[in-house]
């Protein structure tokens, strides 16, 4: 019987090629059909005043038109990082260097970000009425004032505040709790923060009167608070990354697919003084000196000079300073952006099955198996998969020692595994080198380019990225200090500061400790290249540069990065500066490098510009006992620079910006929808490890494949076809069929594919990869030793190395930033997806294709009857 | 105070049921949970890790923070964290150092949630090679780590490796500078099998979470500074200590230890679960280290198996009632701990094997339940409704015999050139267990259930014969019924068997796959009839 089973799959991929063949020329002058995720960016203009009030006149001392951009408004999920981007606001002054902890309030006129349950302040309920009240921080010294000095604060002054709100005692709980009878302050402003349940917390000096459980321990995690105080550059434009949180991230805000919530902006523009204070009853009227001075103070507009650095701390104007984010004067400008998320991924159950499967591997797909693994979940019918994220090539050891039955993986197992398995592709993606760097400007950057030769110089540790590295190390002593004053970087990069104060995250790549196919795959890129490969061997960059003698010659591709470089400048370290470093001398450059262990901890660095350098020595108690060398932290916003290698998935998921890479003729391609159906169209079968691989090299070097993104990757489903229990062969079997069929619709919901995949469909030229899952996963469910031939699903040779065969390569997108519009088409590999392109060639390799078809039934057909 | 947490819980279960259209009857079941935080271990995290990432698809969210285990019970006891994970208690202060460790009056319970080894990874390159079968006793191990023996040619390190000389090359110890774990269990180690040769070094007896650093040795930050140092080229010849996964992830070589059987044995999930079977754990309930471990024993186990260095590692979970002490602690956060706690030590066990760690046995799996039912004891709200030991999917379970260990019971004998005086085996052994197929008897698995039957590392658990010689003596396993324990008998011939569960079926189900053609064999039909059509209205057109 097995001549016959293996005819008809060679029928059927035969079948699959013509049909291939036949979509290919017939979609030859046509874009794909489209069924994109529709954007739901959201873009709005407001005009926002400061004005004072002196003896009943009005006086407009400052307005603005402010315009903001969300970049997703829709189907969020939780802890999704959106780009906030405005134009026209008031400069900020007085920075600090994370913008979202609690000293940020003390900058002057940011532009302050917050996640409010509510869209409307006319809501029935106060619970759901947008007000301060509903907005979240993290610390209660961002709700609340009080003061000795004056009877007259700045917030007493506000011409647009209630009476009540004007009052010595304003908003206080009533009675005082005891534990905050301690407060002596005789003018106080409480600006209570309502749960989505009703229960009031009061807050208070300390939080003595009761915050909301979220509150407490988020100031000192390793998950910062979203709410940001924004910094506008000097023109008026600013951006923030916002990570919105769902009721499963903070319940007292409790955001959800039935509570709607809002982005509120406040853009600061100063309290609007009343200074003559007509509001407020006649024993409250500022008079004299006092009264001078409280005008005065009201009236300031700042101590810092727009885009200073603040120093020192406490010294800002408080009339101006994002601590008065809730005075009736700035939230009356407040720009709101309502906001909808997507279903709860909450569908599975911690009990989980007797019938769970596990799959080993690939952290490229931690998105997609994220909204895979419900489906399988909700459906008695089905089973439990679980998705245990490893590096790739101990996924392969695994499940070649036979320690694990399946593996997610994007190479073959050199050696093989021992027994048949099959690599069943189900899923297009890749890396990307994302980055977290703000111009000259003091705004994000967004359109860097890199080449592999730079990457090389980046992985290679071979920028000194300090001075007494510099000057110790002779081998490094003519490179540039960090990737910012190397002139390759600069001619491709302007509008970039040259020698940033991140001096160490500028000259290493953030990337991985482990194992991992990622790699294998960015040194692919680096080596196929003729210019990076010869600057490998020790060829001088045309501007001197040379790679570090640790490093010359390396041989590549390798899965896992060395850390080669031996020096230490031991002046550094005699010093005594760094007593980590002068108890335990260990090469620098390495610690800088500091590789971390999953591209996860990759993502984590990049969504917040965590320096990882770990280069800075902790003391416990000012003794060597417990000192140890930790990362640099977070970066200050306006002098960020980070460069690091993640998942294309984690970029849509996290806000993260991509790089664009440079392939042939100095074209640098970004990942987009277009870009990886270019590189899908050029994967090659290699019969040898029953895989396609992209030919990067040609990316690199021809003009036909110059628009594909070179960091694509297939990843396949690496599955034995012989020696798995039934049970478990029909439950792989069946998660491969899925993935490759009704799991490749694009959606943020259960079962469907999240951005940064690109479907394995006809239009993208994946109908040959989506045919050959479809009968490994009948291999695997018959457990019969079969591994189906990729060469026989091979799209014709002349596709991949021929100039002329028509394909759908799209225009070079070199200024996508990010994927936002894949593409979501039929969820089987079918002809009726390709146009009405009519031809002799096509009707025969259609004709050829039934015929085919008709043999394979007859000889399927009666097997599974017997 | 009761009232407004009852209506919390009213409201947000509400929420909850109206919000999760597509969760399952089980999932809706369950009380609604809140975003918890964690820190503590990097020993632990890479199955923490993994736990976190799979609770994501059951609503619950967590963050861990592997800053160290004494950092983490720092931040434990400061409120500044939700739980932390740690292999040793409070110990009031370092025993060697002095540094203040309690838990500030925090209410609390330990909760064994993994088993793993302290292994050695290690570079040795000369001759343009990479040593990668090193196999050194813990006598050697504390010499090396006191900076007794300085040198890989030492003849000490000669005599393990049965007369097989390294080349002259200085050892670099490579010991964790925060206040870790793994410090821990390796001081601990010291402290009690080689009292004479460690304290002398550390200047005072017992064991310490800060390593004293001294000499030659280089201190990194965590298992992972440790693990990028120790492989790094700047330290051929250095040695670390790690959990066993962080070199797995690398496939980097650890050092086989001797065990009181004179064989140098792997950290593998099954020598793990062998050695700790001698653990003994503090079952006074009226304790404050209830359910902590005293790991003498397994120092010393006399099965041919045991990988000595070990050991348990635990969560510390908030027992105190909300508002006060637990002002941050809603039922909500109490329920995704429990939920956190009850996936980690059921169905999370089954996937850590392979990674690098062992799953618990049951009798911890039990006694971690009545830690579980503290954190409802603490707040009535907390659900534990759906979390039964019936439904645990921990893969060493033997049904009827709550202390046996199904890992245990099949873990692979070593094989002979393991022992003292013979080999050593070569290096292809490292990462297939090197070791034979168990003559297992099956009988103590065969009626176990679900458990492990088919899935995950137990049914794939005899591992393969990989690489090694032949062995020339070959022990054997077979398991008591009675007592479902296992019996290790000498000198009979190994048979291979196939593993438990793994039989295979002929020709498939036919389910899916007479699905799938069918719908290729329509698509294909249909394609081009469609095409027909629409070209044909085309030309009407």
């Amino acid at each position: 019987m097995m001549w016959r089973r293996t005819l008809a799959s060679l029928c059927l991929a035969l079948a699959a090629a013509c049909v291939w063949g036949a979509g290919s020329v017939a979609g030859a002058s046509h874009a794909p059909r489209t069924g994109a995720l529709a954007s739901s960016a959201v873009t709005t203009t407001a005009s926002v005043e400061r004005e004072f009030l002196t003896n009943g006149v009005e006086t407009v001392v400052d307005q603005r038109s402010v315009t903001l951009t969300v970049s997703q408004t829709r189907d969020l999920r939780g802890r999704q990082e959106i780009r906030v981007n405005w134009s026209g606001a008031h400069p900020t002054g007085g920075i600090v260097a994370d913008q979202n902890s609690i000293l940020a309030e003390q900058e002057e006129y940011p532009m302050v970000l917050l996640e409010c349950r509510g869209v409307n302040a006319t809501a029935s309920s106060p619970v759901d009425a947008l007000s301060p009240q509903t907005c979240w921080t993290q610390n209660w010294s961002e709700r609340y004032q009080d003061t000795f000095q004056t009877k007259w604060p700045p917030y007493e002054m506000d011409q647009f505040a209630t009476a009540t709100d004007r009052a010595r005692v304003a908003d206080a709980p009533s009675p005082l709790t005891s534990n905050c009878a301690f407060l002596p302050a005789p003018t106080q402003h409480w600006v209570p923060f309502v749960a989505a349940d009703g229960q009031v917390y009061d807050g208070g000096p300390q939080g003595c009167a009761g915050q909301p459980p979220e509150s407490e321990n988020v100031g000192n995690s390793a998950l910062p608070s979203n709410e940001t105080f924004g910094v506008t550059g000097t023109d008026g434009r600013g951006s923030a990354s916002f990570d919105v949180w769902t009721s499963a991230e903070n319940a007292s805000l409790g955001c959800s697919q039935s509570v709607p919530c809002s982005l509120v902006a406040v853009p600061i523009e100063g309290v609007s003084c009343d200074t003559t204070a007509q509001g407020l009853p006649n024993a409250d009227v500022p008079t004299g000196a006092a009264g001078t001075a409280a005008v005065a103070d009201c009236e300031a507009t700042g101590s810092f000079a727009p885009g200073q650095i603040v120093n020192p701390l406490g010294n800002e104007d408080l009339s101006v300073s994002g601590a008065l984010w809730w005075s009736a004067s700035n939230w009356r400008n407040r720009i709101v952006v309502p906001l909808t998320f997507a279903p709860p991924q909450n569908a599975c159950s911690v009990v989980g099955g007797t019938n769970t499967v596990d799959i080993y591997g690939s952290e490229l797909m931690i998105q997609a198996t994220g909204q895979w693994v419900p489906h399988f979940c909700l459906n008695s019918k089905l089973f439990n998969i679980v998705h245990v994220q490893t590096g790739e090539p101990e996924a392969r050891n695994l499940l070649a020692s036979s320690q694990s039955e399946a593996a997610l993986t994007s190479y073959g197992q050199s050696g093989g595994y021992g027994r048949p398995v099959v690599n069943a592709p189900v899923a297009v993606t890749g890396f990307s080198i994302s980055y977290a760097i703000d111009g000259a400007n003091g705004q994000p950057y967004t359109n860097l380019r890199l080449t592999p030769r730079l990457l090389a110089k980046l992985l290679t540790e071979s920028y000194p990225a300090e001075l007494p590295v510099q000057e110790e190390d002779p081998a490094l002593a003519h490179n540039p200090l960090n990737i910012t004053l190397d002139p390759e970087f600069i001619a491709l990069n302007p509008g970039i500061t040259q020698g940033v104060s991140a001096t160490e995250a500028a000259s290493e790549l953030v990337s991985l400790s482990s194992d991992s196919d990622v790699m294998e795959a960015l040194t692919t890129y680096i080596n196929d290249n003729p210019t990076a490969r010869a600057w490998l061997n020790g060829t001088a960059d045309p501007w001197g540069m040379v790679v570090n003698p640790a490093y010359k010659g390396i041989a590549l591709p390798i899965n896992q990065w060395p850390l080669l470089s031996n020096f230490e400048p031991t002046a550094y370290y005699q010093s005594d500066n760094n007593d980590c470093l002068y108890n335990s001398p260990v090469p620098y450059l390495p610690l800088v490098a500091a590789p971390v262990a999953t591209l996860e901890d990759v993502s984590t660095d990049m969504q917040f510009a965590i320096d990882n350098s770990t280069t800075v020595c902790s003391q416990i108690d000012g003794t060597s006992v417990g000192e140890k060398l930790v990362a640099q932290g977070r970066e200050t916003v306006g002098h960020r620079f980070l460069i690091g290698v993640t998942p294309l998935a984690d970029d849509s998921r996290y806000g993260l910006t991509p790089a664009g890479l440079q392939t042939n003729d100095n074209t640098f391609v970004t990942p987009s929808t277009s870009s990886l159906a270019s590189a899908a169209a050029l994967l090659t079968p290699d019969g040898t490890t029953g895989t396609w691989t992209l030919p990067v090299a040609s990316i690199e070097s021809s003009q036909s494949a110059k628009d594909a993104y070179p960091g694509t990757m297939v990843v396949y489903a690496a599955v034995p076809t012989s020696g798995l229990s039934h049970q478990d062969a029909q439950d792989f079997a069946r998660f491969i069929e899925f993935a490759v069929g009704a799991g490749q619709e694009l959606g943020y919901n259960v079962g469907q594919l999240p951005p940064g995949y690109l479907p394995l469909t006809a239009a993208d030229h994946l109908a040959t990869l989506a045919s050959y899952s479809d009968l490994a996963a009948l291999d695997v469910a018959a457990q019969n030793g079969e591994v189906p031939p990729v060469s026989g699903v091979s799209p014709p040779p002349t596709t991949v190395t021929s100039t002329t065969t028509p394909t759908t390569i799209v225009a070079p997108t070199t200024t996508t930033p990010q994927i936002t519009h894949l593409v979501a088409v039929g969820v089987t590999p079918s002809v009726s997806t390709s146009s009405s392109f009519a031809g002799v060639l096509r009707v025969l390799l259609l004709v050829a294709a039934l015929g085919l078809v008709l043999v394979a039934a007859a000889l399927v057909v009666p097997r599974r009857r017997s | 105070m009761m009232l407004s947490v009852l209506r919390r819980l009213a409201v947000s279960t509400t929420a909850l049921l109206a919000a999760s259209v597509l969760a399952s009857a089980a999932a809706s079941a369950s009380g609604s949970t809140s975003l918890i935080q964690g820190s503590g271990s990097s020993w632990a995290a890479n199955a923490v890790n993994q736990w976190v990432a799979d609770v994501a698809a059951d609503g619950i969210q967590v963050v861990y923070t592997p800053d160290g285990d004494a950092q983490g019970r720092q931040d434990f006891a400061t409120k500044t964290s939700d739980f932390s994970v740690t292999s040793i208690g409070y110990q009031g202060v370092d025993p060697l150092t002095g540094v203040s460790d309690t838990s500030q009056g925090r209410p609390y319970a330990y909760l064994p949630i993994a088993a793993g080894g302290t292994a050695f990874p290690y570079q040795i390159r000369y001759d343009g090679k990479m040593v990668r079968n090193l196999r050194l006793s813990g006598e050697t191990l504390a010499k090396i780590f006191t900076n007794k023996i300085t040198n890989w040619d030492d003849p000490a390190i000669t005599k393990d490796n049965n007369g097989h000389a390294l080349p002259s090359l200085p050892i670099t110890p490579v010991v964790q500078s925060e206040g870790s774990g793994a410090t821990a269990q390796l001081t601990l180690y010291f402290a009690t099998e080689f009292p004479k040769i460690w304290n002398s070094f550390a200047g005072a007896p017992g064991m310490t979470e800060y390593f004293p650093r001294q000499g030659s040795q280089i201190a990194q930050n965590g298992s992972s500074g440790a693990m990028n140092y120790v492989s790094s080229s700047a330290a051929n010849g250095s040695i670390g200590y790690v959990e066993y996964s962080y070199a797995l992830s690398q496939n980097y070589p650890v050092a086989q230890v001797l065990n009181a059987a004179g064989y140098y044995s792997l950290p593998t999930q099954y020598n793990v679960a062998v050695a700790l079977e001698q653990a003994q754990i503090n079952m006074d309930k009226s304790s404050p280290d209830y359910l902590l471990q005293n790991l003498n024993k397994v120092y010393v186990d006399p099965d041919p198996r045991a990988y000595p260095l070990s050991s348990y590692v635990y969560m510390i979970e908030p027992t105190g009632v909300y508002p006060s002490p637990e002002p941050n602690i809603t039922t909500a956060k109490r329920q995704a701990l429990a939920d956190f706690a009850y996936y980690a030590i059921c169905q999370g066990q089954r996937e850590i094997g392979p990674i690098g760690y062992s799953p618990l046995p049951v009798n911890l799996v039990e006694a971690g339940f009545g830690q579980i039912e503290k954190l409802k004891s603490a707040d009535p709200g907390v659900d534990l409704a759906h979390l039964n030991i019936q439904t645990c999917a921990n893969p060493t379970f033997v049904l009827g015999h709550p202390s046996a260990n199904y890992l245990a019971q099949i873990a692979p004998l070593p094989l002979a050139c393991d022992h003292v005086g013979a080999g050593p085996c070569s290096s292809t052994s490292q990462h297939g267990d090197g070791s034979v197929q168990p003559s297992s008897s099956g009988g103590g698995s065969s009626g176990t259930g679900g458990g492990h039957s088919t899935h995950g590392g137990g049914g794939s658990g005899g591992g393969v014969s990989s690489g090694g010689t032949t062995p020339t003596t070959v022990l054997s396993l077979s398991v008591d019924r009675a007592t479902g324990q296992v019996v290790i008998r000498s000198s009979a011939p190994a048979t291979a068997v196939s593993p438990v569960g793994q039989s295979l079926a002929e020709g498939g189900d036919g389910g899916v796959a007479s699905g799938a053609t069918a719908l290729f064999i329509v698509v294909l039909i249909a394609g081009p009839a469609l095409l027909w059509g629409r070209s044909r209205r085309r030309r009407r057109a």
